[in-house]
């Protein structure tokens, strides 16, 4: 592995990860999607993004993406975790040089802390309604910035732990997406214990979240996929990340999606090489 | 002339004599007994012997973590430097990487098949909060209710079965068990004494190759248990149990609470552990708790309301939050049959997700079992008795390291611990059979 080289990772043909060209629109909002298997957290390549989103940086993934000087922004982040509380997110990016919980510019929303003891009290329909205040109020209303970048990580949960559907949880994103300039949601996606496209059961969980996702790709425009290799544990690669075209293109924009398919490695102090495959 | 120490105050009152025997600010009677532990009262808040040290200017998190470092039960990891706290199995211990699981993490045992080897862990697990409250440490060997287990679904009877101490081979407990006989007034052991043939040091002299043995015996004995690790700050951090024996004094009202499932809402059962822990943390805020949920969802205990995603899912998300509000204090483990909710199922799968770390025990099936048993016929002490599957480790999981190690550890479940070993395939030696061909060889 020592003679390959390593490689910068980039998402679109300008060598960018979030790029200028969808944070300087005006009117199209985009949406990304990051699924990821078991044994591949996709932790250290959020705290890249934010990073990037940020300040313009990627010094994990990406050497030639530079920091914007005299601690200008790019776009305000807004982070929503129904997994994680803040802690987690701010001790990850402080690998990144960054403070996030000293940033004017970053907004963490914890869907985690009070999520099934004040924010989804009561069950059967009435989660729905609740649903849809905690998104109205905590949500969209934060995100006051147009120019802006959203994250939302693991929000299936609220698919298999109560009644909601997929075309509400679908339509409260869709909310979120169009106040901002790039959405990305963060998903699980294991077969067939998340995912299974033959189960027909419209109350089984994993139909719920397998519609959910399905819908979601025919809205995207860029497709991360993060996986173990297939042939088992190695010790000098930890898994596979996938880039790839979603199915609607960058209206408005020339942008491109770099199709590329490349190799990782993420060691215990936290550093990441990327190959090609 | 009269000499002073330097620590003494030039006119104070005299010292109160010292009573041979005693140790200060040890209780009375504490001791008396060699090898009995007495638990000190529960010291009713604000009455409780301030802590000393350095004025810390630090953030709160930061004195925090310091302060549970001085826990008897509470060490750096390995990989993060976070406290971490002891599973009560070493070899446990050695594979979460962090050398034991990390405070405010949770640990999810798996078990495949109708064996209950996951039980064994999580009574070690209990056990070792329970010993942490029973050893003395520090300079002044105080001793003080720094530990507490909470037990979700399961009485009291429970805790009466945990595993107690390991006290060492059969052949070393017969060797305790004379010395503390010769040690008892009796007359025997009286006329033994005063008898100038029969005395403990003549014995000594029979044979000459024994004084070799008998200093070495002398050496450790004066030493043993803790002397090896005295000097380390860490020797109270892990014990070993033997699961024929059980933990006496039985665990005490201060040191396992109890609660039960009484409905089909987990609501009620998060109040009352979370009552329970701000209980515990007014009468010390640097206890370590230790909850415990065994057979989760086992229908002999749960209701079935409680398997539907929409009640455990919540339900465990609740005590992530919690273990996530209480990092320097609370950590979880469970175990979960999963012949009952396979590894396919949905609600598996997001459990895993929301624990940090996950092992898997599966046991050898018979003809394997078998196979093992024959190619290890003359050394029984390796007969491995199922396969440990890692699937996640705390705090590195999340940060998107691999750490699936699918057969790569063996479990032993032993009298004198749960062993986890590196897994290798038993060669089986069939070099006898070959010897004993009864055919004739033309040549």
């Amino acid at each position: 592995m020592s003679s390959v080289q390593v490689q910068d990772l980039i998402f679109h043909n300008d060598h960018s990860l979030v790029s200028d060209a969808v944070l300087n629109q005006d009117s199209q909002s985009y949406l990304s999607i990051i699924s990821h298997e078991q044994g591949t957290s996709p932790s250290w390549l959020l705290n890249s993004l934010v990073e990037n989103s940020l300040v313009g940086s990627s010094n994990l993934v990406n050497s030639e993406l530079k920091r914007l000087p005299n601690g200008k922004h790019r776009s305000h982040v807004y982070f929503i975790s129904f997994l994680h509380p803040l802690e987690y997110y701010s001790s990850g990016c402080v690998k990144n040089g960054l403070d996030i919980t000293k940033m004017e510019n970053f907004t963490f929303v914890d869907a985690f802390s009070k999520l099934f003891t004040e924010v989804l009290t009561d069950d059967g329909r009435d989660q729905e309604i609740q649903l849809k205040s905690f998104f109205k109020e905590k949500i969209s209303s934060v995100v006051t910035d147009p120019k802006s970048t959203v994250f939302v990580e693991f929000p299936e949960i609220l698919l298999t732990s109560t009644s909601i559907t997929s075309n509400v949880l679908l339509s409260e994103l869709n909310k979120i997406n169009k106040i901002c300039r790039q959405l990305f949601i963060i998903c699980g996606q294991d077969y067939p214990q998340s995912i299974d496209l033959s189960v027909t059961n419209p109350g089984d969980s994993i139909f719920k979240v397998s519609d959910f996702l399905a819908k979601l790709y025919h809205k995207s425009q860029l497709n991360i996929n993060l996986m173990p290799l297939p042939t088992g544990r190695a010790k000098d690669i930890t898994g596979c990340i996938t880039i790839s075209k979603g199915t609607v293109p960058y209206i408005g924009t020339n942008l491109q999606v770099v199709e590329r398919e490349y190799i990782y490695l993420v060691s215990k102090d936290g550093n990441v090489k990327l190959f090609f495959r | 002339m009269s000499f002073r120490k330097r620590s003494d105050i030039i006119g104070a009152p005299p010292a109160v004599p010292r009573n041979p025997g005693m140790v200060p600010g040890r209780p009375v009677g504490a001791g008396a007994v060699p090898g009995r532990i007495i638990p000190s009262r529960p010291v009713a808040p604000g009455t409780g012997v301030a802590r000393t040290g350095p004025v810390r200017t630090s953030s709160p998190s930061q004195s925090q973590t310091v302060e549970i470092l001085q826990h008897p039960g509470v060490r750096p990891s390995l990989i993060s430097s976070s406290p971490t706290i002891s599973t009560g199995s070493s070899d446990l211990d050695s594979i979460l990487l962090h050398q034991g699981l990390p405070l405010g993490a949770s640990l999810l045992v798996e078990e495949a098949g109708t064996t209950d080897f996951a039980s064994i862990i999580l009574r070690v697990f209990a056990s070792q909060g329970v010993i942490h409250n029973r050893v003395e440490y520090g300079p002044q060997n105080k001793r003080e209710f720094n530990s507490h287990v909470i037990v979700v679904g399961f009485q009291s009877q429970w805790a009466n079965e945990l595993p107690g101490l390991y006290k060492g081979s059969s052949r070393d407990q017969k060797k305790a068990n004379i010395a503390a006989n010769e040690k008892k007034i009796s007359v025997s052991n009286l006329n033994d004494s005063r008898s100038p043939v029969s005395g403990a040091n003549d014995k000594e002299m029979k044979i000459a190759w024994r004084y070799g043995l008998n200093k070495k015996a002398n050496d450790s004995g004066e030493n043993a248990p803790s002397a090896p690790s005295e000097s380390s700050s860490a020797e109270h951090y892990t014990h070993q149990f033997d699961i024929t024996q059980r933990l006496t004094p039985a665990p005490a009202s201060q040191e396992v609470s109890f609660v039960s499932i009484t409905s089909h809402q987990y609501k009620p059962i998060l109040s009352q552990i979370q009552s329970i822990i701000t209980g515990q943390l007014k009468q010390n805020s640097n206890k370590v708790i230790r909850l415990v949920i065994p057979n989760l969802l086992n229908p002999s205990t749960y209701p079935p309301q409680f398997s539907q995603s929409a009640t455990i899912i919540p339900f465990v998300h609740c005590l992530r939050a919690l273990l996530r509000k209480y990092p320097r204090n609370l950590v979880l483990i469970s175990s979960i049959s999963l012949d009952l909710f396979p590894k396919e199922t949905n609600l598996t799968y997001n459990l895993e997700t929301l624990y940090d770390a996950v092992i898997q025990l599966q046991p050898f099936n018979q003809e394997m079992s078998q196979l093992i048993e024959k190619a290890y016929k003359n050394e029984p002490a390796k007969v491995s008795h199922g396969l440990v599957h890692i699937r996640k480790i705390p705090h590195l999981s999340e940060r998107g390291l691999m750490m699936i190690h699918d057969g790569e550890y063996a479990f032993r479940n032993g009298k004198k611990k749960f062993q986890i070993e590196e897994w290798g395939i038993p060669v089986e030696d069939d070099s006898k059979d070959e010897a004993q061909t009864t055919k004739n060889i033309e040549f």
